[in-house]
């Protein structure tokens, strides 16, 4: 079996070879990655902040937030349902980074401290790197981002909305990135740990505002490492711009691992492209294969670390000073 | 970027100026179990497909540059990505020779993520996010 094989294969390479692979190798080498980033991230220009940079596209959306006119629930709030497309690379680094093999690359998603910096504190530096060397993101092992996280990983939204709730339907790695947010002024569920925390919204004129306690923090903020404790306050705002056009924001602020706050924005868009439908794309933890080869670089998946946790590295770290 | 290249050596020579890939693959980075440094391409035939999400799979039968015989995996996008890219699975029957332009894990295996498949027709299939979707 195995020489028949190898004789089939043989031939096919040999037929491979003798029906034109050479002419057609050399037509490949004139294709053009199909990811080449233009200064714009691909502008809309159906929207009336068409610059999907991430500080480009914010400041223009704090202003265009001040005339805008969205349509509305039976209730009077804004309405953002419909089929969404995320615009943001933050998944790969919160901090501009060059296109390479493995990244899209871009600008900063960060537009607040505004030179675009993540403002890490001194002794959660070391930390970061560590998390780099011995952890493999989240993701790889279908474990959730967190709640501003889930909204930058996954590129495919459906929102559903009524006066009570706004639902989140992502598509990779689904079911787990959907969220159900009520927006009715129940309170936190409290006494819990979940990946992407404890989620209630109220409404601030015409931004929904989405408060997320009780999240876990076991996972990166972005590829290169970057996490954030148990204790760390999100907020993520969500404005209405244009019929086509989301202006979302998330700020992090954990004082166990930040010198200050920060915030990073970017655009929904809706999604025009097709008709929007979210595709089943099952991601079952430990997705078996995959995690074999991850677990043969000697990694493990992040487990997170505590407010207390972050408390005890940085009183070592001070202390080897 | 060097490049290793694993297939029949008649096309060896033509396959060596190989540009590197572009991959970006979303949600979790790609580096962290391949190494991303040096271009790893592939020829053989199609042994089997797995056409599944989060990760489609291509199975090859390969002759090596010692005149063995192997088995490579090439790992892809999702399923459904590759579906929006405008591949489908028949595109891939068994038996059919392509050529995978990847990178190679980093345990050593003959196992490789995939960017950019050539078929004999000519056709190039390219792994990866759509670009409508960045």
């Amino acid at each position: 079996m195995a020489n028949y094989r190898l004789t089939m294969l043989i031939g096919q390479l040999h037929r491979a070879v003798t029906s034109g692979i050479p002419l057609v190798v050399v037509g490949l080498f004139s294709i053009q990655p199909v990811y080449a980033q233009s200064s714009s991230l691909g502008g809309f220009d159906d929207s009336v902040c068409p610059d999907n940079a991430y500080a480009v596209f914010h400041q223009c959306a704090l202003e265009a937030a001040k005339t805008a006119d969205p349509p509305r629930t039976l209730g009077g709030r804004p309405d953002f349902s419909g089929n969404w497309l995320r615009r943001a690379w933050a998944f790969e680094d919160f901090e501009a980074h060059p296109k390479n093999p493995d990244d899209f690359g871009g600008p900063s998603a960060i537009v607040d401290p505004v030179d675009g910096k993540y403002p890490l504190q001194l002794w959660a530096i070391a930390v970061n790197q560590k998390n780099i060397d011995a952890y493999i993101h989240q993701n790889a092992a279908c474990f959730l981002s967190g709640p501003a996280g889930t909204m930058y990983m996954t590129s495919r939204f459906t929102f559903l909305q009524d006066d009570q709730h706004i639902v989140m339907i992502g598509e990779q790695l689904n079911p787990h990135p959907s969220r159900i947010i009520p927006v009715d002024g129940r309170p936190h569920i409290g006494d819990i740990s979940l990946w992407n925390g404890d989620s209630r919204g109220h409404w601030d004129g015409d931004t929904l505002v989405i408060e997320s306690p009780n999240h876990n923090a076991k996972y990166f903020l972005d590829q290169r490492g970057r996490f954030i404790t148990d204790e760390a306050h999100i907020v993520e705002r969500m404005t209405w711009i244009d019929s086509n056009t989301i202006h979302y924001s998330a700020t992090f602020d954990d004082a166990n691992v930040f010198t200050q706050p920060f915030t990073i924005a970017f655009a929904f868009r809706r999604n025009t492209i097709d008709e929007g439908e979210i595709w089943e794309e099952a991601c079952f933890e430990t997705n078996g294969d995959p995690m074999k080869l991850y677990r043969s670089t000697g990694k493990k998946v992040f487990s997170g670390i505590s407010g207390a946790e972050a408390r005890e590295l940085k009183a070592a770290w001070e202390a080897s000073q | 970027m060097k490049a290793k290249v694993y297939l029949g050596r008649t096309i060896l020579a033509i396959l060596v100026t190989m540009v590197s890939t572009s991959m970006a693959l979303g949600h979790h980075s790609v580096a962290a179990s391949f190494d991303m440094s040096e271009e790893t391409i592939v020829s053989g035939t199609v042994k089997s497909i797995e056409w599944i999400n989060p990760h489609a799979r291509v199975f090859l039968d390969v002759i090596n540059a010692e005149n063995e015989f192997e088995v490579w995996t090439a790992w892809l996008s999702g399923a459904n990505m590759l579906l929006r890219r405008g591949w489908g699975s028949s595109d891939l029957p068994i038996g059919e020779p392509i050529t995978v332009n990847g990178f190679r894990a980093r345990n050593g295996s003959n196992e490789m993520y995939g960017g950019k498949i050539r078929l004999l027709d000519g056709r190039t299939l390219f792994s990866g996010v759509p670009s409508d979707e960045r």
